[in-house]
């Protein structure tokens, strides 16, 4: 077990600049949601620990991470003037991150975006993210980005997980993959406000994108509940699911859908 | 007659002071009773979402039906003296932090600018949405884990507190 040590990003200009790194916390996003209201921190500023306790995923969903063998951290965005109603930017911007960063890293290997905010390598999860945002009239007064990625761990709890050692059986040094997705995360994030183009992009890495598949209607009203084969065509400028069905559109929003995974 | 000039209408019978009014035309006939004891009329402001429901019932109703009794204008010159938190986007409503805490705000209680209200979950994104007015919480507006169009009123707020 190699416990590492994390310095202050050196190929960013924003984001990991300050790095506050603590052996252990139960979630990264909590605590830096609690140092915020407390403390004045910079943008930017990024958490890390290698042993988070009770990471946190989406709707009270745990994160399981073994102790120093993945990436947990969070960091803080503090935009200048960013409406509310423009979150979803937030979700593509760091997916897409995310994304290039794998798909350099690995370019052999199949690297997907499952709406909203999953990175899937080769329909496995290998990253989560959740985001945390304080509103204040309207705008967007801070962001808390939290990222979970499977490095090192090469037993997981649920089969459709994931890590890079599985991909490739190599073992990755955890400070110099921090490095390198912020500068990716970082990049997208200069993006924000151009919504087309962030739109476009991420549409084409979508897992699923313009193939026909297996759904499931939860609780969309104008279909029944139940199985149906679709077709991704995109999302709306809300971020909700564009799915072609029988030449109709229908736009998806979070609860109001599941996947069918084959290898599940 | 069309919801616009109905909403015109009461707007004007809640500003006017008058305590009463019975309105008959060829197409509609309407009347209004101000609650005695509601305290003096303030300007109308907006239709908040209560008025809002109400007043296509008084629209879909034919002309040859027995007179509209509503209530609604009492509840009109009430609300106006109120102020609404809106939806800052589309998602889902969620009162509670987590579904065993108890919600971020009820009413009664005391707001002001910063106090978190709710969280609005869009599409995987959680949003702590904090209060742009101060006073107290009249009413909620929307259910728990209901979804919310963008700038509907969540809460409606007594700011004369």
């Amino acid at each position: 077990m190699k416990i590492n040590r994390f310095y202050p990003l050196i190929s960013t200009q924003i984001v990991g600049k300050k790095l506050i790194n603590v052996p252990e916390c139960n979630s990264t996003n909590t605590l830096l949601n609690h140092l915020i209201q407390n403390t004045k921190l910079p943008n930017g500023t990024l958490l890390i620990t290698e042993n988070q306790t009770a990471g946190r995923g989406q709707h009270h969903n745990r994160w399981f991470s073994e102790p120093y063998q993945n990436l947990t951290f969070s960091f803080l965005w503090i935009p200048k003037n960013f409406a509310a109603h423009q979150a979803f930017q937030l979700n593509m911007a760091t997916s897409l991150g995310l994304y290039n960063f794998l798909s350099a890293l690995l370019p052999q290997k199949k690297i997907h975006i499952k709406w909203s905010n999953d990175i899937l390598l080769e329909g496995s999860k290998i990253c989560g993210i959740l985001i945390e945002n304080k509103i204040r009239n309207h705008k967007i007064l801070y962001s808390v980005v939290g990222i979970g990625l499977n490095v090192n761990q090469t037993q997981f709890p649920i089969h459709s997980a994931t890590s890079l050692k599985l991909a490739t059986q190599q073992t990755y040094d955890l400070p110099t993959l921090l490095e390198n997705i912020c500068f990716h995360i970082e990049k997208q994030y200069q993006n924000l406000g151009n919504f087309s183009y962030l739109k476009s992009c991420y549409t084409r890495a979508l897992y699923r994108y313009q193939e026909l598949s297996w759904y499931e209607n939860i609780s969309h009203k104008s279909l029944p509940v139940g199985k149906f084969q679709g077709t991704i065509l995109g999302i709306n400028d809300h971020g909700k699911l564009a799915i072609a069905l029988e030449n109709k559109l229908y736009h998806f929003g979070i609860q109001e859908i599941k996947f069918f995974i084959e290898n599940v | 007659m069309k919801v616009k000039e109905i909403q015109d209408l009461l707007g004007f019978i809640a500003a006017s002071g008058l305590s009463e009014v019975n309105l008959k035309t060829s197409e509609i006939e309407l009347h209004v009773k101000r609650n005695p004891d509601s305290p003096a009329p303030v300007p109308y402001v907006e239709p908040v979402a209560s008025t809002m429901r109400a007043i296509p019932q008084i629209v879909s109703t034919p002309s040859a039906e027995p007179a509209v009794k509503s209530s609604q204008p009492a509840d009109i010159a009430d609300t106006s003296k109120y102020v609404t938190i809106k939806s800052p986007m589309v998602g889902t409503f969620y009162a509670a932090p987590s579904p065993e805490k108890p919600p971020f705000v009820q009413v009664g209680d005391l707001v002001k600018p910063g106090k978190v209200v709710c969280i609005i979950e869009a599409m995987k994104l959680f949003n702590e949405v904090e209060s742009d007015v101060s006073g107290r919480i009249v009413k909620v507006l929307v259910e728990n884990a209901t979804p919310v169009e963008y700038d509907q009123p969540l809460f409606l707020v007594d700011p004369n507190v």
